[in-house]
């Protein structure tokens, strides 16, 4: 068992995640041609508009199910909402936010494209401290209103008339998933500005500048987009109930900071909070990389269900370090 | 489907008023064609129970099953032995009762239970025989209803069959439609496009038969079928409201396509002989505004491109700010 | 002139003499007390009798660059083809040097220094191209002024009074990087990535082996001295680092085929020591030594003349120098447990899990007089381990052995206290259990 575990903390856990990550876009945009269906709650952003997905982001039906009058809350249709929500939960918590860092098709193209920089030895840019505050709290604004809006379709929001039916699925108007994804089943058709109503011209202009947006962020932010992700900010709200987790033992840690140079999304948290235990944060997409580079022994770990799965280990560090492939 | 009935039910009243060629229409009051539609005729189209907006129409035929739809005939003289057809998506044949009431004929159709089993086509014929002037005046009325909810999923995204509207094999004369519906049941047909419509004469292809299509909007062009019974025309482009603001993507315009056959036969029916046969067959169908009168590639494009240029040269400037020796401010030199 | 001159060469050869001597004395106290010592040891003990006794020079590879102070980036040395050379020194003799010119109040340490470096660089080391003093405590700061004043040339590495906020991290980034460029200059050669890929790589060698090494006072019988692997870790100060982690390695080789043999380097029950404080740099190997000449064992230090110097590692993300230098900038701050900065969060929090994974009965806190900065940590550490119930022995001491008898006095005392409270909490648990 001590070898096996010895195994695993040596191992390289960024190129497992590289081969999995090629793996999982896969399965997640193709896998509908094998007649595979994880049906609607996938929490990750397995795009509706890929036609042969494997399943769709939770996002899509969210918006949809949420669309109804108040009344039907407490009706059938109510309870396909809660049964979404249900299975969500469900799907989320066996593999907590690792679905961000391992799964998700258009976090695997941000770091596809990260890799891309990095060969080209183009610098990366970093957020300030207080910036990076502001701009986190965008994800959760982004939820709320693919909530709020569809609610306001269906009902009447503080005495304001009802929203159009445009604004259905505002949210996968204005996602980069939406217009980039479906490219991979040679689907060009989201690329165009829909002009047949103000709000779909809006809405799908946003959508078009957003990607632009994206693909210039991603070229120069790691995981640019995941700090504004709705889906981030949903899976936070029930990331303390799952099953796979990280968590420190600050008594361990020096500070040396090792582990918040490695983090793509920038959280600072993991290097200088020494008291919590459960170190997820609501930008953490777990790919563990910070595991990989702490150098004190079960400092950082991840277990599921309780059981180790990877420790931080000073021979693993040392094995990963001397792995490193530095060309002149 | 609102607003587009008084037109349609206007405008092909028109039609039918006017006769095309001496063997589309004629003999009887009701040899005119017997047309199925989802609203009464001559009506504003009845509540469909929800807030209408831009677009509602496809909402509610499309993305949100019913459990019950009504048909409604367009004409009030059916034969004592008309008859209503529902093919399901599985197989199966259930006959339609017929009614009249305010509305004129209807009749309902149950697509119970909800739950996803009968995900797909509804076929639907009326048909009706009267024997006059010593012709036997057969008509069939048929419509294709799609019966989805995309909650119950789209296990048949790739079944070619469940794509398939099922047909009668007993049906003289019947017009079927290929490829109406893409992968995930919305139906494509576009302005624009080119449809293609076959003739099947129970069951088997049937050449030299004339097919009129027309629209609501009172465009009509009639083809004869080929040797395969297929008769192909390209749609008309016209949908240009005056104001870009009332352009409505999802607008529905009505379809009518439209096969007459007539052949010498002799024959008896409920004690009256005849001498030659007319059948006349009309399938309701609809389109919608091509995609490319409002959707731009270019301007999608386009911003994609101005975003990603700005916020490039925008890093790129603040990066260049790291070069740029430490600013002080400069005290003003006057005392 | 004249007899100035003759009082400089005379002043010069004396403080040789003595500071041979020190070493000398040092080293004998130590070679002798253990003699069943690993074999391995010899190395280390060959080496600085070379150095500071016979003044044998060091024959390195490119230029010299005297460091002061741990915070300095060796990486970054090597990769720009020089080696680092630290020059704190714990001589006496040198410190009786450097009292001549510095206050009498001032901090030994630096006396030391900067009255060894008044008479010359040492010996073995041969020409300084640049020495680099970070902006670390007051009379490190002024000292660096003062070496300039002699002669050599000397980098200030700007060093922020911080280093928890953004902007001191970011400070000392761009203090770094700058640093990086001097370097260059002074080298001639360019720092490229595999070259410091490669210097990292070395460093982390050695700091793996330091650990290693360091592993082995886990063990309820240690089969080494601390003051040991004070004389190991004080070679890392001057020796070639290759050879160093080779010799390392060797000595971990041998320690790891006595475990299981019965072979201790002291005696069971002996109390286990975490050191912490003024770096006791050789030969001012006093404190240590009495301590284990008294029947105690360091187990452990938190002392930048020891585990500072070798204990955290580099890591980087991205294998570029845009991303490397920083997250060398890095390692050398956010650890830092120095007290020169303005919270000793880090130290505390450290000495208590040193204690709790060593399995240290007491810390003894060493003091320089005249070293500010730990002085003035003395009542915010005693008191965090006091709530750790960690009993500390706060000893303020210079370089100068005439307090030898009284420390010792002291130093078996606390001892003596410690012995008696594991013996009490031994009975504890043998009442409880009954």
């Amino acid at each position: 068992m001590t070898r096996l575990r010895q195994f695993l903390n040596n191992g390289d856990v960024s190129r497992f995640r590289l081969f999995f990550q090629i793996a999982a876009f896969g399965f997640l945009i193709y896998g509908g041609l094998l007649a595979i269906d994880l049906g609607n709650t996938v929490p990750a952003f397995s795009c509706v508009f890929a036609d042969s997905r494997a399943g769709a982001c939770y996002l899509f039906p969210l918006q949809h199910q949420v669309n109804m009058p108040w009344k039907q809350f407490l009706g059938g249709r109510g309870i396909g909402l809660y049964v979404g929500i249900g299975a969500f939960v469900l799907f989320f918590i066996l593999f907590n936010k690792a679905w961000c860092g391992f799964a998700c098709p258009l976090g695997a193209l941000q770091d596809w494209i990260t890799k891309l920089r990095m060969k080209i030895g183009m610098r990366y840019s970093l957020y300030a401290e207080s910036t990076f505050r502001k701009l986190k709290s965008i994800k959760y604004l982004l939820l709320a209103l693919l909530i709020l809006l569809p609610l306001g379709i269906a009902n009447s929001l503080f005495g304001l008339p009802k929203l159009p039916h445009d604004l259905a699925t505002s949210y996968c108007m204005i996602c980069p998933g939406r217009t980039i994804l479906p490219l991979f089943t040679g689907d060009v058709s989201h690329l165009a500005v829909d002009f047949s109503s103000k709000t779909m011209t809006v809405l799908t202009g946003l959508g078009m500048a957003v990607t632009g947006l994206f693909l210039v962020g991603a070229f120069v932010k790691k995981r640019f987009f995941c700090l504004f992700c709705p889906m981030s900010a949903l899976q936070y709200v029930f990331s303390k109930a799952a099953l796979l987790r990280l968590t420190k033992n600050g008594a361990k840690c020096t500070r040396c900071g090792n582990c918040y140079r490695v983090c793509d999304v920038g959280i600072t948290e993991i290097a200088d909070d020494v008291t919590s235990k459960n170190i997820v944060k609501d930008d953490c997409m777990m790919c563990f990389k910070c595991v990989a580079a702490c150098p004190e022994g079960k400092c950082l770990s991840v277990t599921f269900l309780g059981l180790p799965l990877y420790d931080s280990t000073q021979e693993g560090f040392a094995k990963r370090m001397e792995g490193r492939d530095v060309r002149g | 489907m609102k607003r587009i009935c008084p037109v349609f039910a206007a405008a092909f009243a028109l039609l039918i008023g006017f006769p095309q060629s001496s063997s589309a229409y004629g003999g009887r009051g009701a040899g005119a064609a017997l047309v199925l539609s989802e609203t009464p005729p001559g009506r504003h189209g009845g509540a469909h129970g929800r807030a209408q907006g831009k677009g509602e129409e496809q909402a509610h035929s499309e993305h949100r099953a019913g459990p019950e739809k009504t048909w409604y005939l367009n004409r009030h003289d059916l034969a004592p032995d008309a008859a209503a057809y529902i093919v399901r998506p599985d197989g199966t044949v259930a006959e339609g009762k017929l009614e009249h009431g305010g509305n004129g004929w209807a009749f309902k159709v149950d697509t119970l239970p909800m739950d996803g089993t009968q995900d797909g086509i509804f076929t639907l014929y009326v048909v009706d025989r009267i024997v006059a002037d010593n012709m036997l005046q057969i008509r069939v009325a048929k419509a294709n209803m799609i019966n989805h909810s995309c909650g119950w999923g789209h296990q048949f995204k790739f079944d070619k069959e469940r794509h398939r509207p099922k047909s009668l094999a007993w049906i003289p004369l019947e017009l079927v439609g290929n490829d109406l519906w893409d992968a995930s049941f919305h139906s494509k047909t576009m302005s624009g496009d080119r449809i293609a419509w076959t003739v099947l004469d129970n069951g088997a292809a049937s050449g030299n038969i004339p097919v009129t299509f027309t629209t609501a909007s009172g465009w009509s062009r009639t083809v004869e079928t080929d040797e395969d019974g297929t008769a192909s025309v390209q749609l008309i482009r016209d949908y240009y409201p005056e104001r870009w603001i009332d352009f409505d993507a999802r607008k529905k315009n009505g379809l009518v396509i439209t096969a007459v056959r007539e052949y010498d036969e002799q024959g008896e029916l409920d004690g009256q002989s005849y001498g030659t046969v007319r059948i006349v067959s009309t399938l309701a169908w609809k389109y919608q505004p091509a995609r490319a009168d409002y959707r731009s590639y270019a301007f999608g494009l386009g911003v994609t491109a101005l975003v990603a240029v700005a916020s490039g040269a925008g890093v790129y400037a603040y990066r260049g700010r790291r070069r740029k020796p430490f600013e002080e401010a400069e005290p003003d030199d006057e005392a | 002139m004249s007899v100035d001159n003759e009082r400089w060469e005379r002043m010069k050869k004396t403080a040789q003499v003595h500071l041979a001597m020190e070493a000398r004395e040092t080293l004998t106290r130590m070679e002798d007390s253990f003699s069943n010592g690993p074999g391995a040891m010899q190395y280390f003990y060959d080496l600085h009798r070379a150095s500071y006794c016979d003044g044998t020079p060091l024959r390195t590879a490119g230029k010299t660059i005297g460091t002061l102070c741990v915070q300095v980036p060796e990486e970054l040395i090597y990769a720009a083809g020089a080696v680092p050379l630290r020059l704190c020194s714990g001589a006496y003799a040198f410190d009786q040097i450097g009292a001549d010119f510095l206050p009498a109040k001032s901090c030994p340490l630096i006396k030391a220094t900067l009255g060894m470096l008044h008479i010359g660089p040492p010996a073995f080391a041969g020409s300084l191209s640049l020495i680099v003093n970070p902006s670390t405590c007051d009379q490190k700061k002024k000292a660096g002024e003062m070496l300039e004043d002699f002669g050599y040339p000397v980098y200030h590495l700007e060093m922020p009074p911080a280093k928890a906020s953004e902007e001191a991290r970011v400070y000392w980034r761009q203090s770094i990087k700058k640093f990086s460029r001097v370097l260059e200059k002074t080298t001639g050669q360019r720092i490229t990535e595999k070259r410091l890929a490669d210097a990292i790589a070395r460093v982390r060698s050695a700091q793996t082996a330091y650990r290693r090494l360091r592993d082995f006072m886990k063990s309820a019988t240690p089969p080494i001295r601390g003051t040991d692997v004070m004389v190991v870790t004080n070679a890392y100060f001057f020796d070639d680092i290759g050879k160093w982690t080779g010799a390392v390695n060797a000595l971990c080789n041998e320690l790891e085929s006595r475990t299981g043999t019965g072979a201790s380097a002291t005696l069971r029950h002996a109390p286990r020591i975490l050191f912490t404080g003024s770096p006791p740099v050789f030969p001012n190997l006093k404190l240590p030594l009495l301590i284990e000449e008294s029947g105690g064992i360091i187990v452990a230090d938190e002392v930048c003349s020891a585990s500072r110097l070798l204990n955290d590692m580099v890591a980087f993300d991205e294998p570029h120098l845009y991303d490397m230098i920083p997250a060398v900038a890095d390692r050398y701050l956010k650890p830092c447990t120095c007290p020169v900065f303005t919270s000793s969060e880090d130290r505390k929090r450290k000495l208590v899990e040193q204690a709790q994974s060593f399995d240290a009965d007491g810390v003894v806190y060493q003091s320089f007089a005249g070293c500010m900065p730990y002085e003035l940590e003395q009542r915010l550490v005693g008191k965090h381990l006091a709530e750790a119930e960690i009993p500390m022995l706060s000893i303020e001491t210079d370089y100068s052995p005439d307090d030898a008898g009284q420390l010792a006095t002291r130093v078996e005392a606390f001892m003596e206290s410690l012995k008696g409270r594991a013996r009490r909490k031994a009975n504890d648990e043998v009442r409880m259990m009954k």
